[in-house]
């Protein structure tokens, strides 16, 4: 799957969100099967299955965090506390370093 | 090998010269050495055996005797791996000129390793990558200042000699921030051995001052990820550290202001809330 259909798909099911670190680029080097983990994990995510950390910066805040195993790519779904999703970040593990400093997380 | 050629004199050789002629140098080599030393022009033959033979006898020595690098925690090392680091270090540096380049990790000290870890300092952001068994991994200038530097530095073989500089003050925030993820890591069942390590360096050196080489640190690490119940012994852990590391006042705010914002989750799967609150209670009801 390209990253273009992704973001279609992921937005079907999340409604609209943010994009952001470098989706395009690391969506493209995923394996199907990590690209197919992580849309099951943002199903999840949406069906309140899967934990979150909420931030001390922003208040109503929420991050769901993604490590894919054996790479250095991460991902961090952010919402809004019982609202809607805000953002989906994908990207290395120094850029999410960054985001999660950025986000309080 | 540039550098080992500035540490030796015309003077230092000639002092030399009945230890080197005739075990190490012929007396043919030795005048040449001699005259490359002074910066004397070489014939084309001079210039061949300089490059095929004395240079590669030097290379030897500096092999040898490893005073061609900046080695740290010695002791740790395996001797085996030294020789390759030292090989890796000057492949690299001639890949990389002129660049801060270290070689660490479990490869120099550890029978079994999954990879060679190599640091390079850039001022650019560079994507890290691999070669082979070497995992290339480009870090920021300012790096140098932080406790992930200080101990990946505390055993290793580099280019240069880093200067020891106090780690910056470590925040309340980011480190119950790194506690957060490591407990939600360890609940999501996710590889989070990384996230781990930081969090006890930090804690290690908050509460003793003391920065974890890549050894020791890998033994702490181990004896957490091995236990039952990790999440409870890293709770533990933070709880018995953070404790008379901050004033009273500022751990109260920190801890009371967490507790907050974990009060009231969203969905069931919130096992990790109670987990940090239960953490941070017990932190607070020792420091009240």
């Amino acid at each position: 799957m390209l990253h273009d259909e992704a973001r279609k798909k992921i937005e079907g099911l999340l409604g609209e969100i943010k994009f952001e670190g470098h989706f395009n680029i690391v969506f493209d080097r995923l394996s199907l099967n990590r690209q197919k983990q992580l849309i099951e994990w943002l199903r999840e995510c949406k069906d309140g299955k899967v934990a979150s950390i909420s931030s001390d910066r922003i208040t109503g805040l929420l991050a769901f965090i993604l490590k894919f195993r054996q790479t250095n790519f991460r991902a961090v779904l952010t919402k809004k506390k019982n609202e809607y999703f805000i953002a989906l970040f994908l990207g290395k593990h120094k850029y999410y370093e960054n985001e999660k400093r950025r986000l309080g997380i | 090998m540039r550098e080992f050629e500035k540490m030796i004199s015309v003077e230092r050789l000639k002092e030399a010269k009945r230890y080197l002629v005739p075990y190490i140098l012929s007396e043919n080599y030795y005048g040449i050495l001699k005259k490359k030393l002074a910066e004397r022009p070489l014939s084309a033959n001079e210039k061949y055996y300089y490059s095929h033979f004395i240079r590669k006898k030097l290379l030897g020595m500096i092999e040898l005797f490893g005073f061609d690098e900046m080695i740290d925690g010695k002791v740790f090392i395996r001797k085996d791996r030294l020789r390759k680091a030292a090989y890796l270090l000057r492949r690299y540096s001639r890949i990389h000129k002129g660049m801060k380049i270290l070689v660490s990790g479990s490869f120099l000290y550890s029978n079994d390793y999954n990879d060679i870890d190599i640091f390079i300092i850039s001022k650019y952001d560079k994507e890290d990558y691999r070669d082979g068994k070497v995992h290339i991994n480009y870090l920021p200038i300012d790096v140098e200042k932080t406790l992930f530097f200080s101990s990946i530095r505390s055993i290793s073989i580099s280019n240069f000699d880093a200067l020891f500089s106090n780690p910056k003050k470590i925040e309340i925030n980011d480190l119950l921030h790194s506690y957060e993820v490591v407990v939600l890591l360890m609940l999501q069942k996710d590889d989070y051995l990384q996230e781990l390590r930081y969090l006890i360096l930090n804690l290690e050196y908050l509460s003793s001052s003391v920065i974890l080489n890549s050894m020791q640190l890998k033994a702490g690490t181990d004896k957490i990820m091995s236990s039952k119940n990790p999440v409870k012994v890293i709770s533990k852990y933070l709880s018995a550290k953070i404790i008379g590391a901050y004033s009273r006042k500022e751990l109260q705010i920190a801890l009371k202001r967490f507790i907050c914002k974990n009060l009231k989750p969203e969905s069931k799967a919130s096992e990790n809330w109670k987990v940090y609150n239960n953490a941070y209670k017990e932190a607070l009801e020792i420091v009240a």
